[in-house]
């Protein structure tokens, strides 16, 4: 009899990981497989010393998103502030409909995806030319800019964080066969043993399954994501 | 589910005493689950169930979970690696924008004397 077992914690995929209790395989979900360094089988590997389990790992993995994230933060307000005060400046010279950044940020100017090469561009142009509609353009340049790179932050500390989910995930999987083998081999040995063995994998087949569903409900009990913050929302008044 | 439900079924399930504690402790202050939140209480759980995975394993499976871990570990770190030299990109990429903030602020400066000294030009 085939069974199996899931779970469903990987968050850039609803695929769940599927681990055949027969049999070798493992599948991981399709994302984490693609963007994640991929467990290799135990056997290809260099045996090492083991002493920190999951949890430890997590934490300290939730330590550097921390000292990242940090950095990441003071960085973005003390460009925040620097941008600002260029906005009011500019806001301050125009008072003509030039307007200030949130009216600038509605008038569309996300759209496009300007980056910081084009921003600094824009700037040595105004410099250059020191015209209304070239300070406009270099202020909007800057100012999505600024946008974009707060995006891109935030994209590459959850883009890590759900390659290590991922990468978690696919390891508790391949354990999880490595422990049902192990099962195997101890009550396989005699025939008439195989009745027990069955027995056995049903029991902590059963004990195993409560706690995946304990990890896909983790997930559904989870808050919605929160939007990253505008230009708007971070910028001082 | 709410949290709320999320708190019973975990006080209810047969994770082991002290992780269930250690679960509960994150989970009773809360009002929401978070990202940090979610990877802290996935990680105890996960470390719950290769507790239950260890119980049954032979010496030949304990090797194994060895490689496992070592392998995740590496990986880990790759990851980690990756997110350091990003993150750095990232840290250059503000900085250049805020040279070219600053030396925006320098020509709005210029623009708006010139504009005032056109408006005084006319006006006398």
């Amino acid at each position: 009899m085939k069974e199996t077992y899931t779970t469903n914690t990987n968050e850039i995929s609803q695929e769940p990981i599927v681990f055949d209790m027969s049999g070798k395989t493992v599948e991981k979900p399709a994302e984490a497989v693609k963007e994640a360094p991929v467990v290799v089988a135990p056997e290809s590997q260099e045996s090492a010393p083991n002493t920190a389990k999951g949890h430890e790992r997590s934490f300290s993995f939730a330590g550097a998103m921390k000292k990242f994230g940090g950095a990441l933060l003071e960085r973005t307000k003390s460009v925040g502030g620097k941008v600002a005060k260029v906005f009011k400046a500019v806001s301050k010279f125009a008072g003509d409909g030039i307007g200030s950044i949130d009216d600038a940020i509605t008038r569309g100017i996300k759209k496009g995806g300007r980056g910081v090469k084009e921003a600094y561009t824009s700037v040595k142009d105004a410099i250059t030319s020191k015209t209304k509609e070239s300070v406009m353009y270099a202020r909007d340049s800057v100012g999505e800019a600024y946008d974009n790179l707060k995006e891109k932050g935030a994209g590459l500390v959850e883009g890590a964080r759900s390659k290590v989910r991922g990468l978690r995930d696919g390891a508790l999987a391949i354990k999880t066969q490595i422990a049902l083998s192990s099962l195997e081999r101890r009550y396989m040995s005699a025939a008439a043993q195989e009745e027990a063995a069955r027995t056995e994998k049903e029991r902590i087949g059963k004990i195993l399954q409560e706690k995946y569903d304990l990890l896909t409900k983790l997930h559904a009990a989870r808050a919605p994501k929160a939007p990253v913050d505008t230009i708007s929302e971070a910028l001082p008044a | 589910m709410t949290i709320q439900e999320y708190t019973q079924a975990i006080k209810s399930s047969n994770i082991g005493d002290e992780i269930k504690a250690q679960i509960l402790a994150i989970l009773e202050p809360a009002t929401e689950i978070d990202d940090e939140m979610e990877d802290s209480i996935a990680a105890l759980i996960q470390q719950d169930i290769e507790q239950t995975l260890e119980a049954e394993a032979d010496e030949q499976a304990k090797k194994e979970f060895a490689q496992v871990d070592a392998q995740f570990d590496k990986d880990v770190s790759v990851v980690e690696r990756q997110l350091e030299t990003d993150l750095a990109t990232l840290d250059q990429e503000f900085t250049d924008l805020e040279t070219a903030a600053t030396e925006l602020n320098g020509v709005i400066e210029e623009v708006q004397i010139a504009s005032i000294k056109s408006d005084l030009a006319k006006q006398s």
